[in-house]
Order: C-alpha cells, then sequence, then structure tokens
C-alpha cells in the first residue's frame, strides 16, 4: 500500500479514525482490521484515536486570584480596605471603608497598576479624576477623593455602587423590552449629561454600566473618558478589547458624541435580543463587519419590530454622519417608540437619502425630484390603502419632510432637460405638479394632505414664490381646520408653514400674529417638541425685524433655555443661540452677540454633521468679530465658513460664492491684496457657474474683484470690464436708483479715475449723485459726491471749483422732483 | 523596541496591489504590517499573562485596524486576504516567541493558553517554535486542514465563520479541527501527557 503518497495517507488516516471513533474499543479493532489491509496506516489510526481521546479541549490553567488576594492591603491612606472588587484594564479596584462619624462608609478605591507608571497612564488616571469631579448626576457615579498610597502610586475615591453590570440584571431579572428601555433611558440620560460637560465616555460597556439595588442604572469607570477642548480633534488611542466601540474608535478617527451613541446602540441590542448584530460577539468579524460596514443590519430586522429596528439600525450606522447625532436624539426616538409615536428616524432616514442623492447629482437636482417625487407619491397612495392611521401618519411626516428638503435644495434657475420628452423641465413646474397632485389627497388621507400642502408652501417659500407658498399654507389651514380643528397638530403645522411663508416674504407685521398663535398652539399641544423652541426662536426674529428687539429678547432666552434643558438636543440648541445673537446685534449688545456666536460655533464644532445653519454662524462670528477689529480670528473664522459650505454643498453654490466674497473682503482689510484677488477670482468665477443668469449676488461677485483689482496697473482694464458688467446686472435686477447699483457708479468711477479716463469717469459720478440726491442719502455723501466731481473734471483739464460742480451737477438731474 | 507604525498611504497602496493580484505584493505588505503587529503581541503578552486565554482576535482586530484604517479596499476575494492575515498572525505569535526565548524571557513561568481550543499550549513558550514546524508538516499533508486551522486559532474565527470564508461545511471544520488538534497534541503534548502504555506516537512517515 506504498502507493499512497503522504497527503493520501493522511487523509486516509483521518477517514478511518473519523469514522471509528464512536465505536466501542473492540469493535474499533476489529473493523479497522477489516478496513485497512496496511498495517502501518492501522497503527497511525491508533495513534490518533489515541491522541483525540486524551486531547484534552479545554484546560484554561487556573486564573492566578490567590494572588491578588494574598497581597490585598490592609488599608490604603487612610481608607480600609475591605475585599478586590475588580481588576480593570490599568488600575485594581478595592472595596474600602472610612469611618464618617463612627459610621463605616462604603466606598471603592482605585489605584493605579505599578506597571502603568508611565506618564501617560498617570495623566490619563488624573483626566478620569478631572472628568468625574466635573460631572454631578444621580447617574453617574461619584467621585469623593484622590491621593497617592504609600508607594506613591496614585488613587481615587468613588462612591460604592452595590449592584451588578447591566446585561447580568437584565438576564437574571429577564427584564421586559420596555423595562429594558427603561433602563436604557437612564443610561442615555447620564451619557448625555457627560456630553453636556464636553466629556465623551468612549468606553461604554456593560461592565461599565452597572443597576443597584434601587434598580437605577449607574454609569462607571471614565478611565477612556475624553474631555472635548479647545482642540478639534479626538482620536482615542484603542483599547485593546473594542467589543463596544464604534467603527471611527477603530479606525482611529476623529470621534464626536456620535461615537458614544455607537454604544449605546450595541448594548441596547444586545440586551434586548441577547444576540450580537454582526458576526459573534468577539469573533473577529464582528470587527470586520463593523471596519467594512457592510454584515451590520441584516440580522436588526429579524429580531426587533419595525420601528425599534430602525432606530437601532440608524443608532449603529457605520457612517458618524448617519447616525443620530446625539444621545438626546437616540433618547428621544426611544421614548417616542414607547409612546408609539412616530419616531424622528423614519424621516431623517429618508430624508438624509435624499438629501443625499440631491447632493450627488446637483446638476441634475429637477430630474432627480422628479422622479423621488414619483417615487414619493406611490408610497403615499399605497400607505393610505393598506396602512393604519398611524403609520400614515408617519409616511405623511416622512413625505412631507422629503419634499421640503428637496425643494429647499433646489435652485430656482436651475433648469434640465427630460431625456424622454427633450423638455425643460423647472423645479417649479415639479411644484405646481406636485400642489395639483395633493388635491386627490384630501378626501382619502386629509392629513397627509395637510403635510404635503405645507411641504409644498415650504418649497415655494424655498423659491422666493411667497404668494404660491401662501396659497398652499392657507388651503392647508382650512382643511386643518376643518377636518381636526383649529386645536389639533394638523392646524399647527399649516398654521405654522403659513406664517414662515409671510416672515419669508418680509412681511413681519402680518407674520408676528400668526406667529404668536403658533406658540400658544405649541404650548398646549406640544410644548416638548423641539418645533416649540424653533417657533420661539422665529418669532423672535420677526419682532427684531420689526425693531421690536427689546420685546424679542425674552422669546429668544427662552428658546435657548429650552433646548438646554432635557430634551433639547445641540443642534437646536446652536440654532437658538444663534437666533439669540441676532436679537443681541440688534439691541447693540456687542459683547453677548460675539460670546454667543463663539459659543454656537464651538458647540456645532462637536457635532457629527451640524446643519447648514453653522455656516451661517460661522460668516456671522467671522462678521462680529472683523468689525471689532480682531481681524486674524476673524480670517481664520471666516476661512472655516468656506471650507464648511464647499465640503457640504460642493464648490459650486450659492452660499460657498457669498462666503468667498466676505472672505476676498476681509482679506483685502486685513492680510494681503493678493490673497484677496485670488480669493475674489475665484469667487467670480464660480459665481457665473453658479448663476448663469443676473443675479445680485453674482454682480457682487464680479463688482468685489473688480475693485480689488483695480489696484494692479496689469489688470485695470479687466477690473472695469468686471465693474461695468457687475453694475450692469445690478441695474436689470433692481432698477437704477438702488443703493447697490450706486456703489457700483461710484467704484467704476473711482477705478476709471485710476486708469486714467477722467471723461469715462464723470457720468458715474453723475449717476451717483443722482441717485444720492433722489434717494435722500445724508449730506455728507452729496458733498463727498461733489468734491469728487471737481477733483476729477480738474484732472480731466477742466479746472473746477465745488460750487462749479454742483451746479453742473444739478443741471444733469433729470427734469421733476 | 520601538517600531513606527507603517505609512497608512503605502499599505493602502500595497493592499490594492495585492488585490489587484499583482505579483510580490503580499510580500511587501507584511514588512510594512508587521513590526506593529509585533510589538502589539508583545504588549498584549505582557499585560495578558496573568491566566487569561490568549484571545487571537485582540491582534487581529490590530491588524484589520492597520490594513483597514483609512476605509476597506475593494477586496475581490475577501477569502484570501482572511487568509494572508491568518498567516501574518502566525508569523507574528511565532516570532514573538523566538524573540523572547532568545531573551531567555518568559520561557515556562508565564502559560498564555493559544486558543481555548488549544488551551494545553502555550502560546508565550519557545513550544511556538515547535508548532510552527508542525503546522508546516500538517500543511503539506492537507493544505485545507491547516487554513481551517489557521482560520480558526489565529484569525480567532468561530467555526460558522470559518465555514463561511473557506467555503466548505461547518462539520468539515468541526472535523478537520479535531484531527488537527488531536495530530498536533500528539507531537507537542509536554512529556508525560502520555499514558506510559500508550502506543507510539505517529510514524516518522508524516
Amino acid at each position: 500500500m506504498s502507493s499512497l503518497n503522504p497527503s493520501q495517507r493522511w487523509q486516509r488516516v483521518q477517514e478511518l479514525a473519523d469514522r471509528l471513533e464512536p465505536l466501542a474499543p473492540h469493535v474499533r479493532q476489529e473493523m479497522l482490521a477489516a478496513l485497512e489491509p496496511d498495517a502501518s496506516i492501522r497503527a497511525e489510526v491508533q495513534s490518533l484515536l489515541f491522541a483525540l481521546a486524551q486531547e484534552p479541549l479545554a484546560a484554561p490553567p487556573e486564573p492566578s486570584q490567590a494572588k491578588n488576594t494574598a497581597t490585598l492591603p490592609e488599608s490604603i491612606s487612610h481608607y480600609r480596605v475591605e475585599s478586590l472588587l475588580g481588576q480593570g484594564g490599568t488600575g485594581t479596584v478595592y472595596a474600602v471603608t472610612r469611618e464618617v462619624h463612627g459610621q463605616a462608609q462604603p466606598l471603592a478605591l482605585k489605584v493605579l497598576h505599578q506597571a502603568f507608571n508611565n506618564e501617560e497612564s498617570q495623566s490619563r488616571f488624573r483626566r478620569e479624576q478631572q472628568i468625574l469631579a466635573r460631572l454631578a448626576h444621580p447617574s453617574i457615579i461619584r467621585w469623593l477623593d484622590s491621593g497617592f498610597t504609600a508607594d506613591g502610586q496614585p488613587f481615587l475615591v468613588m462612591e460604592r455602587v452595590d449592584g451588578k453590570p447591566i446585561d447580568a440584571y437584565v438576564r437574571e431579572r429577564k427584564l421586559s423590552p420596555e423595562a429594558i428601555l427603561l433602563l436604557m433611558l437612564e443610561v442615555c440620560e447620564a451619557v448625555a449629561e457627560a456630553h453636556r460637560n464636553l466629556v465623551l465616555h468612549l468606553d461604554l460597556k456593560p461592565s461599565n454600566i452597572f443597576v443597584n439595588k434601587q434598580g437605577h442604572a449607574k454609569l462607571l469607570d471614565f478611565g477612556t473618558a475624553k474631555l472635548l477642548d479647545a482642540e478639534s480633534t479626538w482620536t482615542t488611542t484603542r483599547q485593546l478589547t473594542p467589543l463596544y466601540a464604534s467603527p471611527e474608535q477603530l479606525r482611529g478617527d476623529p470621534l464626536n458624541t456620535a461615537a458614544d451613541v455607537y454604544s449605546l446602540g450595541l448594548i441596547l441590542y444586545e440586551l434586548l435580543t441577547g444576540a450580537w448584530p454582526f458576526g459573534e460577539k468577539g469573533s473577529f468579524l464582528s470587527v470586520a463587519g463593523r471596519l467594512e460596514g457592510s454584515v451590520t443590519m441584516r440580522r436588526v430586522r429579524g429580531l426587533t419590530d419595525g420601528d425599534l429596528a430602525i432606530v437601532l439600525e440608524k443608532a449603529l450606522a457605520s457612517e458618524p454622519a448617519q447616525r443620530y447625532r446625539t444621545v438626546n436624539e437616540f433618547a428621544e426616538d426611544l421614548r417616542r417608540y414607547q409612546a408609539g409615536q412616530p419616531i424622528l428616524a423614519r424621516r431623517q432616514t429618508f430624508s438624509y437619502r435624499a438629501s443625499k442623492y440631491i447632493r450627488r447629482h446637483r446638476t441634475a437636482v429637477g430630474l432627480a425630484a422628479i422622479f423621488a417625487f414619483g417615487l414619493a407619491a406611490s408610497s403615499v397612495y399605497s400607505f393610505v390603502q393598506y396602512r393604519k392611521a398611524e403609520t400614515e401618519r408617519a409616511r405623511a411626516v416622512a413625505v412631507a419632510g422629503f419634499l421640503e428638503q428637496m425643494l429647499a435644495n433646489a435652485d430656482p434657475t436651475q433648469q434640465t432637460i427630460s431625456p424622454e420628452k427633450g423638455l425643460a423641465l423647472r423645479v417649479v413646474d415639479l411644484l405646481d405638479a406636485s400642489a395639483a397632485q395633493a388635491a386627490t389627497l384630501e378626501k382619502s388621507a386629509p392629513s397627509v394632505a395637510v403635510s404635503v400642502r405645507s411641504a409644498i408652501a415650504g418649497g415655494y417659500k424655498g423659491l422666493g414664490q411667497y404668494e404660491k407658498a401662501e396659497i398652499q399654507a392657507r388651503t392647508a389651514l382650512a382643511l386643518a381646520q376643518s377636518g381636526f380643528g383649529n386645536d389639533s397638530w394638523e392646524y399647527l403645522v399649516a398654521l405654522e408653514s403659513l406664517a414662515s411663508a409671510k416672515k419669508a416674504a418680509s412681511q413681519y407685521a402680518l407674520a408676528a400674529p400668526l406667529q404668536q398663535q403658533v406658540l400658544s398652539l405649541y404650548e398646549a399641544l406640544a410644548p416638548l417638541h423641539n418645533g416649540y423652541e424653533k417657533a420661539l426662536s422665529s418669532y423672535a426674529g420677526t419682532l427684531v425685524n420689526l425693531g421690536r428687539a427689546t420685546e424679542a429678547l425674552p422669546f429668544a432666552e427662552k428658546a435657548l433655555r429650552l433646548t438646554q434643558s432635557r430634551t433639547g438636543d445641540l443642534e437646536d440648541r446652536a440654532y437658538a443661540m444663534v437666533q439669540l445673537a441676532f436679537v443681541y446685534n440688534a439691541l447693540n449688545r456687542n459683547e453677548d452677540y460675539l460670546r454667543i456666536l463663539e459659543e454656537a460655533v464651538a458647540l456645532r464644532r462637536t457635532l457629527p454633521a451640524p446643519s447648514l445653519n453653522h455656516g451661517a454662524a460661522l460668516a456671522n462670528l467671522a462678521h462680529a468679530l472683523h468689525k471689532i477689529r480682531n481681524y486674524n480670528r476673524a480670517l481664520s473664522t471666516q476661512e472655516e465658513a468656506v471650507a464648511f459650505y464647499k465640503a457640504r454643498l460642493g464648490p459650486q453654490h450659492p452660499a460657498v460664492v457669498q462666503a468667498l466674497v466676505s472672505l476676498a473682503v476681509m482679506q483685502s482689510q486685513a492680510t494681503s491684496h493678493e490673497q484677496a484677488l485670488i480669493t475674489a477670482a475665484e469667487a467670480k468665477s464660480l459665481s457665473d457657474l453658479t448663476w448663469p443668469n443676473d443675479h445680485k449676488d453674482r454682480a457682487y461677485a464680479h463688482t468685489v474683484w473688480g475693485h480689488l483689482a483695480c489696484k494692479d496697473d496689469a489688470q485695470r482694464l479687466a477690473a472695469v470690464k468686471a465693474l461695468e458688467f457687475g453694475l450692469a446686472m445690478r441695474q436689470r435686477i433692481l432698477g437704477a436708483n438702488h443703493g447697490e447699483v450706486m456703489g457700483g457708479h461710484w467704484n467704476l468711477a473711482q477705478c476709471l479715475d485710476r486708469l486714467g479716463d477722467y471723461l469715462g469717469a464723470l457720468p458715474h459720478v453723475e449717476a451717483t449723485y443722482r441717485i444720492v440726491v433722489t434717494e435722500k442719502y445724508p449730506a455728507a455723501e452729496i458733498r463727498e459726491t461733489v468734491e469728487y466731481y471737481a477733483a476729477l473734471r480738474t484732472k480731466s483739464g477742466q479746472p473746477t471749483t465745488e460750487e462749479e460742480a454742483r451746479q453742473s451737477l444739478e443741471r444733469k438731474l433729470p427734469a421733476g422732483p | 523596541m520601538s517600531s513606527t507604525p507603517p505609512a497608512d498611504h503605502d499599505v493602502t497602496q500595497l493592499l490594492e496591489e495585492w488585490a489587484a493580484g499583482a505579483p510580490g505584493a503580499l510580500d511587501r505588505l507584511a514588512p510594512l504590517v508587521y513590526p506593529h503587529l509585533q510589538q502589539m503581541a508583545g504588549s498584549y503578552f505582557r499585560r495578558e499573562r496573568q491566566g487569561h486565554t490568549w484571545q487571537p482576535t485582540v491582534l487581529v482586530n490590530e491588524l484589520f485596524l492597520k490594513l483597514f484604517s483609512r476605509r476597506s479596499p475593494n477586496f475581490e476575494n475577501r477569502q484570501h486576504f482572511y487568509n494572508a492575515c491568518a498567516k501574518l498572525m502566525r508569523l507574528a505569535l511565532i516570532d514573538h516567541a523566538r524573540a523572547s526565548t532568545a531573551e531567555k524571557r518568559g520561557s515556562g513561568q508565564d502559560f498564555v493558553p493559544l486558543h481555548e481550543e488549544m488551551a494545553w499550549f502555550n502560546a508565550a513558550g519557545a513550544e511556538m517554535l515547535d508548532f510552527d514546524q508542525a503546522l508546516r508538516e500538517l500543511e503539506a499533508l492537507d493544505a485545507q486542514q491547516a487554513r481551517i486551522f489557521e482560520t480558526r486559532i489565529f484569525l480567532g474565527a468561530t467555526a460558522e465563520e470559518t465555514a463561511e470564508l473557506l467555503n466548505v461545511s461547518k462539520a468539515t471544520v468541526d472535523r478537520k479541527m479535531r484531527t488537527a488538534r488531536a495530530w498536533l497534541f500528539q507531537r507537542l503534548s509536554p512529556a508525560g501527557a502520555y499514558d506510559t502504555n500508550s502506543p507510539p506516537a505517529a510514524p516518522s512517515s508524516l
């Protein structure tokens, strides 16, 4: 039988051993003899069978616990050591007591391991103390004391939590899903409290969350927590057992509050299902899966029901930007789920997808919108027909949010060609079509119709078509009133859209009473809804515009206070801060204005995906800094605004152009002319791409570049052309007498002057004079114009006094008053 | 010993080349990832030696993180990739053993079980060198079996995951693991583990 090679031989041996192993020993011998003639193979089979019987499957050596108890110190500092509580990553935790007024107070004391006696570990240990010291919350372990042992090891003393890790607690008591959710909401509270104090925990796991005898959760171990301080990136050294860590922690990417959301999601998933969402717990696929971001959600849907699966899916999204941004948002959806209300994740995922789609295909947004609307409309119908009222309502919210998102992103001037029909379709046509569609919903699903109409109103508002917006909002309002009464949620939704259409149309006096009504409805129906805070802020804005800034202040302040309370999330809080800043600005409280903008900007910097308002807040802050002549910070803040907008919107977007122009202006005043010119040139060419037709911001970009370029001899001719271009566009859009048109004339006159074309400059000074006089500008402006006119005439070879210049200008004014 | 972490850029590029089938890319990749891995292995052993079972996952995580630190490249052949990871892991452990025996440290005193399924085997000792040799022999006899073993032990994959990755049935994984373990036990178990009445060890023809 030597015909077998070693490999075949080994196969044969294994095969025989497998077959014989289950048999009784004496039968084995007979069988083996019958099956295998080759004696040497038989010997190998015997040997392998023996090894199979001998080989210990699992015989881990005794853990050397004894050693630890042997070295248990009697006391540390003035604390009496009772027992060993546990061995953490870098420290040992003892149960200790201390006599206070004759009573032994039970405490926990954590000592840094000797082995970690290096600079980094010690500073981490100190940081843990600092962090704990700033956190005072019933669900966070309390820090009480710290010091050094006799041999110089640092220690921390904390309250002793008499309880069990949350997973053991849940298992032993066989807690219901409702009870688990309640417990996790407590944990969320604690984590949110840490976040409010700018602390990221970063090592949330069941063994760090204890449930005490009273059934309340306590967060332990801030050993790997991070302080969100001035530096803008917070990466962490990776832990050795990253079982519950977020993908960005695994990768070593910058971290924010969303990292803790991920861990909370994972813990909740495990507590609810007893399973692990990807791979097997602790197996290598659980890591690879998280990093690849692919395996994650197959199992969630099967294991928990409907909305809860969606909440978990969102909490466990592998990209932080797709996750709940804050623990509060996550907790809010858990609460909504518990209360049977529609969760926000549905809407957000839906509109997230839509906005992402639109961002990716910005040039074809009209087309994308048509496609997407078709989709949305058909899903409305199917839901109307088949689903329960509650789901339908959730879906309506989704549709409305989607439409609004889609339309808010659409550019009114943008046109696109439909490939089938070869027609130019505009977003506004699409809106008209959807407005017509909405009518068919009114009987079958009035609630949906109210949402959709309000959303369409929002769309028209975004396009600047305020009248159409108002018609839609009024239709929605009438529908809401007849169908649900004027104290219903539907009525509130419609009323809010009407008020915001009025406000957008600058009809502040009409918007104000509507907004007051909105506020009282929120107070009656949903005082905890974040819409209430927004409505307060928005009302404050209206009052400021009405010149009633003093009245506005309490509303803006209340909005901010609400966002700072339990349910307020950070994005909402930042929004409220910016609104309050507007009020401060109107009240000339410049220090408060600057401070609150700084706070808002700092807050949003901690968010993974701050809303677009962040860009506006940055630009405002830059403006405020520039005003107080802090040029360096103004510049860097404005640069940040530009970068933020570019990253979020792509380079070709109105917001980017506007921010670039402001940056150029600041650069020209603060730093180098060359740099300013480069920035302005970028703004100018982007403005051409962004607005192929007339637009006042396009005109402004050209004017700014022209103004700056005029200082260079070589560019002066091009500068004149740009200024003429900007002026002509402004005249077309704004009319002959607008202030910006006046500015255009003035700039052009000065540039022609530099060029030496004095005669060419004169008509523009004449036009300037005409505007300052007819529009009743201050006398100083008039005088300056006259002086300039005289100087120009003199330069052109006709010596002119100021009086002569005035008479000449007066003669050139058009007849009549 | 301090090792500088590899430049992510190089790693990513080599990974992509390798995934695209470029010859020699893996050979060039290994030295980039590897010193880091070894350093990790070292600190792992120092930290965890107090009676914990060696968890390959911990090191594998490190390896993946190194490889994936900038987003995962598109692998056409995941199987191939994971297999290579297992090989890198094995290399790292064995080199660690070689280094620590050379320093005359860590031998005998500290016992770190290699894996819960190989709990009798000390991953921190000089035995690792014999282990390597034995695995080579197993590889020559049954390449698939050796791969299953590597995937289970060095990547820390479960039986199900191994079956999925290597495209075999779970039953095969279990069976092959059992005989592989028995075979290794035969070859490597410390003297005296055998009953004196035991039959002779496997013949030299193996």
